[in-house]
């Protein structure tokens, strides 16, 4: 009795915890995915796989919708068409049979009224659905259009942020150059110590020539800022600068910022 | 997800863009000498008795920091800013330009007006005047090369500092020597027919003690530079020697043998009482004072062969600094106090060589045989040593990062132990 009991009572926290876990389990998981998902840039995925089934979800209706819009105007002037040789015959018919079938002609002419009248109905119920489908298709290419707007602006923001990575791969084999050169040309007084340091502002224009140089966090050492602005002064210019784009130039290398940290001292 | 992805990508896009200021890092360097044109000093008079340019353009060179632009290379002479042309000296190679302009006034006294011009950046960067008269002209050029170094390098110059060393002829005459740093006017201080030596510079730079056999054995004499008055410090029977300033001049630490074999004592200049430091059986000697005057570091053979030790005078307590090749010997200590400078051997040949105190490394500084005697410059970027060239004992000096050497002109006799000055 107090066994059953206790099992009684304890069946409900079990189901609880075990739920819990499992939607605890379940975030870690999808905090893990996206986790994953911020690290490892997922771009190349994204890109195959939903561009091609965009384009293809979205040429199709876009080719289907006039034609279906075509034919309810073919519709539409069948029916009016249909309608005027209908009430042509109906007119011939009740000339010719007018006097033959007088007891019917107010039978007739009600059939004719009630099936026209069904026909109409018929035909508003048909242009009713129709232009709801229209309002749905309407709808959902809406949907499709912001949806592709999203996901090209999307795009857009990856192909640029993809263009700004090759840039700065770009750039950085250019500073490799410039850095290079101003490395040969440094030469660090007697008094150069590991762990002075010193950054200067350079400004360059697109020949790639340098035109001013500032000392913006001094070393302490005069000698060893003076070092440093001399390396940049002696190499002068930047040949290599000439080949990049203006806009490249512009962004990246119009100013400079050289941080002298030398390493290789023995003292 | 879609979103997330989409605003990290948003996020990443804005950050990039924000960063727009590339940093450089610059990490190497080549550290060749710093190229710099002396043009000829401006002086309407007659021939001056001393050549400044040549004198400055000396310094500068034995430093082995600078390269200097040969006057042949010159496409004009400068008397003022107004004749430079940047662009000239730029295209020479030069980094930096000195000008100079000689005047005499009525008195006598010469007066040299020196500016030093950073061609890269454009801009005079020194203006000095410096004043003395006919016999002090060698002292105004040192004058100059000492701003200039100490502009360009960071480093304080030690062109203005004397040396004293002991030259010997035969084994018939020793005469006590006083000259500038580049060995140019020589003074004698004393002369004898018995050995002198190990001279050292009293800190304050007025006084000289040295060894002398003068009295039939070893003495220690203290004599004032100017004046020549000279004192005895001990007569002791045995060995006297060996004597090294306290950083503060008040103490001499020495080696005297009065009790058996040689110790190390220190001797109060107030007081004049004498303190034994060191008590072992196997040889101590060659003792030099650490920079904070706790201390002392001296040569010993307690071990089997000679190595250095150190002493700290509050406790007695001796350790040993050396352990690298089978000889070392002549410890001194660089003004810096990072560097235990010494008498090396490995290989079975004599080197000068530096242990870095912090991380115990030897570097050889010369390359040469017989090296002895190594002597400090006061900014520490220099060692002066005793070697032999062509048979005969002369006085060679290193850049202490091992750049450059130079050999001090000749003289008559044979040159040894050399004693750099302090700055005074």
């Amino acid at each position: 009795m107090i066994a059953t009991n206790s099992s009684g009572s304890y069946f409900f926290p079990i189901v609880m915890s075990v739920l819990l876990h499992i939607t605890i389990v379940g975030f870690v998981v999808w905090g893990w995915e996206s986790a994953s998902d911020k690290t490892t840039q997922v771009m190349p995925r994204y890109i195959e796989a939903k561009l091609i089934t965009m384009k293809a979800t979205h040429t199709t209706p876009k080719t289907i919708k006039p034609s279906k819009v075509i034919n309810l105007d073919a519709k539409r002037k069948k029916e009016a068409q249909r309608r005027a040789q209908e009430k042509k015959k109906q007119a011939s018919l009740k000339s010719k049979q007018a006097k033959q079938k007088a007891i019917d002609k107010a039978k007739s002419k009600a059939e004719k009224l009630k099936r026209q009248k069904q026909l109409e109905q018929e035909l508003l119920q048909r242009e009713a659905a129709e232009e709801k489908e229209r309002l749905e298709q309407e709808r959902v290419e809406q949907e499709r259009v912001e949806r592709e707007d999203a996901f090209s602006q999307a795009m857009a923001n990856e192909e640029a942020q993809l263009q700004e990575q090759q840039d700065i791969e770009q750039a950085q084999s250019y500073i490799g150059v410039i850095a290079a050169l101003i490395e040969q040309n440094w030469s660090r007084p007697p008094s150069a110590r590991r762990g002075m340091k010193c950054e200067l502002s350079i400004q360059l224009i697109p020949t790639g020539e340098v035109i001013n140089v500032n000392v913006v966090s001094s070393s302490g050492s005069s000698a060893f800022d003076r070092s440093a602005e001399q390396a940049v002064k002696k190499a002068g210019r930047f040949d290599v600068l000439k080949d990049v784009d203006p806009v490249m130039f512009d962004r990246y290398f119009r100013q400079l910022r050289l941080r002298f940290d030398p390493q290789d001292l023995r003292l | 997800m879609k979103k997330i992805l989409m605003s990290i990508g948003l996020t990443l896009f804005v950050a990039i863009t924000v960063q727009a200021e590339l940093i450089i890092e610059i990490t190497q360097g080549v550290d060749n000498p710093t190229s710099i044109a002396v043009a000829p000093f401006v002086w309407d008079g007659s021939k001056l008795p001393e050549d400044m340019n040549k004198i400055i353009e000396a310094d500068l060179q034995r430093s082995g920091q600078f390269r200097m632009i040969p006057k042949s290379d010159m496409l004009s002479f400068p008397r003022g800013e107004m004749d430079v042309f940047y662009r000239d000296w730029r295209m020479l190679g030069s980094e930096f330009l000195l000008l100079g302009n000689m005047q005499q006034d009525d008195s006598g006294q010469y007066q040299l007006t020196f500016e030093l011009y950073d061609v890269l950046s454009q801009a005079k960067i020194v203006r000095q005047r410096v004043e003395g008269t006919k016999s002090q002209l060698r002292d105004m050029a040192h004058l100059v090369s000492d701003k200039i170094y100490e502009t360009i390098t960071g480093i304080r110059g030690a062109f203005s500092t004397k040396i004293i060393y002991v030259e010997a002829f035969g084994n018939s005459r020793y005469r006590l020597m006083l000259a500038d740093a580049d060995g140019a006017r020589e003074k004698q201080l004393l002369t004898s027919t018995q050995p002198i030596m190990s001279p050292t510079w009293s800190p304050d730079g007025k006084s000289v003690a040295y060894v002398s056999f003068e009295t039939g054995r070893a003495a220690i004499f203290n004599q004032q530079i100017t004046t020549g008055v000279r004192e005895q410090l001990t007569n002791f029977t045995g060995l006297n020697g060996a004597p090294a300033w306290s950083p503060d001049g008040s103490k001499l630490a020495l080696v005297l043998s009065k009790d058996g074999n040689p110790e190390i004592y220190t001797l109060d200049l107030t007081t004049r009482k004498f303190t034994r430091i060191t008590r072992h059986f196997a040889i101590d000697t060659e003792p030099n004072w650490t920079k904070d005057g706790k201390g002392l570091v001296f040569t010993s053979d307690r071990g089997g062969k000679p190595q250095i030790y150190q002493v700290l005078l509050a406790s007695g307590r001796v350790e040993r600094l050396t352990f690298e090749g089978d000889y070392n010997a002549r410890p001194t200590i660089s003004p810096d106090g990072k560097y235990l400078v010494m008498v090396h051997r490995s290989n079975s040949v004599f080197h000068i060589a530096a242990q870095d105190f912090q991380t115990g490394m030897i570097r050889v500084l010369t390359e040469t045989h017989l090296d002895e005697s190594p002597t400090i410059a006061p900014n520490g970027a220099m060692l002066m040593y005793a070697t032999k060239h062509l048979g005969k004992g002369i006085l060679a000096a290193v850049s202490l990062d091992a750049g450059v050497k130079f050999r001090l002109p000749s003289k008559k006799g044979d040159v040894r132990e050399p004693s750099w000055s302090p700055y005074y």
